[in-house]
């Protein structure tokens, strides 16, 4: 009985054990176009954040929507940058990995450094 | 002791399922990416709402967790496509452990310390009760990955056959000793760094354990990692020259000054 109740269930688990890796989930090309585009709108964002603090007077200082909007068309760009020239798009993808590789080995060195002077 | 022959075992057994190791480097890099991005943006931008705070830009506070999230998801996405596409995540898993292992190569020094500092007071400090219960739990932990080992062979296995069980069994009981006794090593340092960059490490090198590798790949990252250990040791004990904290040393001097100042009286 109980066989025929949990089928459902031991597939749901199958499936869930059978999901791809994050390695294999896209392919290499939609990955850096969703990166580029984030970065984009990320940059977007801090360019709209800029432009309010330094730019005197409330006319500036635009409201959310019309803020996410400007950061979205940013991140936009930056999707046709990649369309435009891969160049540019291997060039950020080389320097987000060569930072994804620096990253641990700094972080490593700072806390080996902090360990041998923590106390005991 | 146990724990360790426990992770020997990796040598023989897969980690299943094939997507926990890669997810557990990538969460932890992102957690690092996190702390890197948060640190950089605070040079030039504070997050405060709608308000200006000095020389910083401020930024509303909905806007800087979208900025640092864009920010941190972007280059992730972007590294994962060049690692996809050269297929390089067996390279940059053994980097991974590599650093894990330069890590505890630490503890090592640590121990040296330790003793130095008994010879020196006649007391071994630390919190010897927090000790004993960080061993407990690893004792506990590693009983019961035994127990259910023991339970699916006897009662039939939960998850598709025996062996898989056994594998899953394996990999779980391995992250949470190593998740577990990294907490423990870097214990010292938790009030110095973030907690985002303490919990990425603790991820990243659990992933890094975790990982497959082919045979070769194998052999490679047992390499790397004592390579990665010997070199941690030895940048430990240079720091600790260089500092001239050398316990021992400094243990001697105050006992030859004693001597002095017994002889005068």
């Amino acid at each position: 009985m109980n066989e025929v109740h949990f089928v459902w269930l031991q597939t749901l688990v199958d499936e869930f054990l059978d999901m791809p890796g994050p390695f294999q989930m896209l392919n290499p090309e939609i990955l850096l176009m969703l990166g580029i585009g984030a970065i984009g709108t990320a940059v977007g964002l801090l360019a709209i954040s800029v432009m309010n603090a330094r730019m005197p007077g409330d006319n500036m200082n635009m409201q959310p929507r019309m803020r996410y909007l400007f950061a979205l068309s940013f991140g936009g760009t930056g999707i046709g940058g990649i369309r435009y020239s891969s160049l540019i798009a291997d060039t950020y993808g080389y320097l987000s990995f060569a930072l994804l590789l620096l990253l641990p080995v700094g972080v490593s060195i700072l806390i080996i450094k902090e360990l041998v002077r923590a106390d005991i | 002791m146990i724990s360790r022959l426990i992770l020997q075992l990796g040598f023989l057994i897969d980690s299943v399922p094939l997507w926990l190791a890669p997810l557990l480097v990538l969460l932890g890099v992102e957690f690092i990416l996190i702390w890197h991005i948060e640190q950089s943006i605070n040079v030039v931008a504070s997050e405060k709402p709608n308000q200006k705070s000095g020389d910083k830009i401020a930024i509303p506070t909905r806007d800087y967790k979208l900025l640092v999230s864009g920010m941190t998801f972007g280059i992730l996405l972007s590294a994962i496509a060049v690692i996809q596409e050269f297929q390089i995540s067996n390279i940059y898993a053994i980097l991974l452990l590599f650093c894990g292992r330069a890590i505890e190569g630490v503890a090592a020094i640590r121990f040296y310390k330790k003793v130095s500092r008994f010879i020196r007071t006649r007391e071994w400090g630390g919190d010897f009760r927090a000790k004993m219960k960080h061993k407990l739990t690893m004792l506990f932990i590693v009983v019961v990955g035994f127990y259910l080992i023991g339970y699916a062979i006897v009662h039939g296995p939960f998850l598709r056959s025996l062996g898989y069980t056994i594998q899953f069994v394996w990999t779980i009981t391995t992250l949470l000793v190593t998740a577990i006794g990294l907490q423990w090593k870097l214990r010292p340092v938790r009030e110095k760094f973030d907690r985002k960059l303490i919990l990425g490490v603790i991820l990243f090198v659990t992933g890094a354990e975790l990982f497959n590798f082919a045979f070769i790949g194998q052999l490679v990252a047992t390499i790397a990692g004592s390579i990665g250990y010997s070199i941690g040791f030895w940048f430990a004990a240079a720091i600790l020259i260089r500092d001239q904290q050398e316990p021992v040393v400094m243990g001697l001097k105050y006992r030859i000054r004693d001597i002095r100042i017994w002889l005068r009286s």
